[in-house]
């Protein structure tokens, strides 16, 4: 009986007529590597795909036919190379920063309204408790405040001396306004993205942190009320605020979205939510962030410079009203996604009871 | 590369692309990670220091306190966005990824989207810099609170540092929550086909022929252990052809009148022989890993 001969091999004949594609993308894959996928013509650009295609069949094919070792190695690599290069988000950076902004951060914190609202929730009721508590006895002050941040805004100081904080500042240089915005945007920042990092320790550090600012806040709010300051000290805090606090509130929400995904797993494992739902936490996270920029320009500048209560006030009720709509737009969208997604499957006649219910 | 090591299924994952083609990267090891992550920071302070510099010679020397913010907002910038943009930019890779020779890649066969690269580098300071600055100086987590509630803090951010050593793939907190992984770069290059032939060996062939009884005694492991052999330095070696000529004659029983040939051309016929012969077996459905007991 005679053995077959190198000639008559599959393996042999698909590679030598496949070879020359394989060094094609190879050759384009190796210069997106090095330059980026702009570097490429637009000729280029349009056979990147389909090489990468035909290299993938390659590939199936070569598993099923050929047992040399280094052709299967080579290809599985080069796959794996062009895989990486085919599937990179091409899209231009500036379509990129415009989406998130206008669909996906906007939609993912209204798709996670619940741990937002509890997140919410927690630092209202540290404020509520430090509020009270301070407002029936001064002395309490210092149980949630400490002396260091407090820096001599405590419940020994003059009424006068606590007023004067809130309306310093007119005389203040932009430089140092400057100077004083980064500083809190880097600070505020920092303290966000821990409350989001932390929700992976099952959220625990995460409500702590929420709460314990809502207490010094609170204690703030109880002291300068009992003094008769209230207005002022919310007309001082709110302008910035309703920007800062809804940022920590979401960044606490992102922490509370892991903290779900480990505590209440339902039907994937703890590992896969985090997987799934550890990106919409980012998402929300680095919305956030931003925020926390603008409400620092806001306290670093306009704070300090404008000191009259009704503009403060004024200032404080436009930053809620656009907070609120860039929020209610992007939930009536999902709304109106939603109530679409149902019309689909009903045109599909697969079930229209069970959404009808919902 | 050893066919052995890279084969080793713990340090691979295998993940599906959406052609449904599934493909195996070897997973990036603790140690290269950590090199490329001391590379990058690196890189990070010498630009800042740099930028530090610039500015304070020429923002600085007009008001020092927009000179501090301005290295403040960079600081800021550099240390939280460094990883990300290089990541999203660059197909997963920083610069110390990429001398290292490592990249991040979705785990689910995905798009790596900058969320997800977002996700994974905004957990590095509570993984790493605060362990470290806890194991260093314990006391300067918490300053004002209690010594014991320290000593918890502290071991609960030990449990962010070891997490790595407790999951199969060595993923971090943030490769966990982001769903990405950190792989070898793969490279291979594609080598002569050992199985084809130049023209001048096609002039000489086949000058050993094997029957099926002595082709049906090896497998594919051992073919393929054969192919790197061949492929390898050691096929320059004489006295390793040789023995390996010798050890196969002995196993696949070859005629002992005609036991006398050329070690290098008979492995190469053997080689091709037996390829031919098991190839054509698979593609019947038969598909022999290992050479029979």
């Amino acid at each position: 009986m005679k053995s077959p001969t190198s000639s008559s091999m599959k393996s042999v004949s698909f590679r030598s007529q496949r070879e020359r594609t394989w060094a094609e993308l190879e050759d384009l894959v190796g210069r997106v590597e090095k330059k980026g996928l702009a570097k490429l013509s637009a000729d280029e650009l349009q056979r990147l795909p389909v090489l990468y295609r035909a290299t993938m069949s390659s590939l199936s094919v070569a598993r099923s036919i050929s047992l040399d070792r280094n052709l299967l190695d080579y290809l599985e690599h080069l796959a794996a190379r062009a895989y990486v290069v085919v599937y990179t988000p091409r899209r231009r950076l500036r379509d990129q920063i415009s989406e998130f902004f206008l669909e996906t951060f906007p939609t993912t914190v209204v798709r996670y309204w619940r741990q937002n609202a509890l997140s919410a929730a927690i630092l209202i009721a540290g404020m509520c408790v430090a509020w009270a508590m301070t407002l029936s006895n001064p002395e309490n002050f210092y149980s949630f405040v400490d002396s260091s941040y407090a820096q001599g805004r405590g419940p020994e100081a003059a009424t006068e001396d606590l007023a004067a904080m809130l309306y310093d500042g007119g005389d203040i240089g932009t430089d140092e306004l400057g100077a004083f915005s980064a500083q809190l945007m880097s600070h505020n920042a920092r303290i966000g993205m821990l409350a989001f990092v932390l929700g992976f320790a099952a959220g625990i550090p995460a409500i702590y942190l929420l709460f314990t600012n809502g207490l010094t806040l609170g204690a703030f709010a109880g002291l300068y009320q009992q003094r008769g300051l209230g207005v002022d000290l919310w007309g001082w805090l709110l302008p910035h605020g309703i920007t800062e606090l809804s940022a920590v509130i979401l960044c606490g929400g992102g922490g509370l979205i892991l903290a779900g995904a480990l505590i209440f797993p339902g039907e994937h494992t703890r590992l896969e939510n985090l997987k799934l739902r550890g990106r919409d936490a980012g998402v929300i996270v680095i919305g956030a962030v931003i925020m926390f920029c603008i409400a620092a320009l806001i306290e670093g500048f306009f704070r300090q410079m404008v000191t009259d209560v009704t503009v403060r006030y004024s200032v404080a009720t436009l930053t809620f009203v656009l907070w609120g709509a860039y929020f209610l737009r992007a939930g009536l969208h999902l709304r109106a996604r939603n109530t679409a997604a149902p019309a689909t499957t009903q045109a599909g006649g697969v079930v229209a009871q069970s959404e009808a219910a919902t | 590369m050893s066919a052995a090591h890279s084969r080793d299924s713990s340090r691979r994952i295998t993940i599906e692309t959406p052609e449904q083609v599934s493909l195996s990267f070897e997973l990036a090891g603790v140690a290269e990670r950590f090199g490329a992550f001391v590379l990058d920071t690196l890189i990070v302070f010498v630009v800042l220091i740099a930028a530090s510099l610039a500015i304070s010679l020429t923002i600085g020397s007009a008001s020092r306190a927009l000179g501090a913010a301005a290295v403040q907002v960079i600081s800021f910038l550099l240390w939280n966005f460094y990883f990300v943009f290089f990541e999203a930019r660059h197909q997963g890779r920083t610069p110390g990824k990429r001398v290292v020779g490592i990249r991040v890649i979705d785990n689910r066969g995905g798009p790596l989207t900058t969320s997800a690269v977002f996700a994974r580098n905004v957990t590095r300071d509570v993984e790493l810099l605060f362990p470290l600055v806890f194991l260093v100086v314990p006391s300067a987590l918490f300053p004002n609170g209690a010594v014991w509630s320290r000593y918890i803090a502290g071991a609960w951010l030990l449990v962010f540092l070891l997490f790595p050593l407790f999951n199969r793939h060595r993923l971090r907190i943030g490769d966990t929550i982001a769903g990405t992984i950190v792989v070898r770069s793969p490279r291979a290059m594609l080598m002569a086909d050992l199985g084809g032939m130049t023209q001048q060996q096609q002039a000489r062939r086949p000058r050993y022929v094997f029957t099926p009884q002595q082709l049906n005694v090896y497998g594919i492991y051992e073919l393929q252990v054969l192919e790197s052999v061949l492929r390898s330095p050691e096929a320059a070696d004489p006295g390793s052809v040789i023995t390996i000529c010798d050890r196969i004659k002995t196993k696949i029983r070859w005629n002992r009148d005609l036991w006398q040939v050329e070690p290098y051309q008979f492995l190469h016929d053997f080689y091709t022989a037996q390829r031919a012969h098991l190839e054509e077996r698979m593609l019947m459905g038969e598909r022999r890993e290992f050479k029979q007991q």
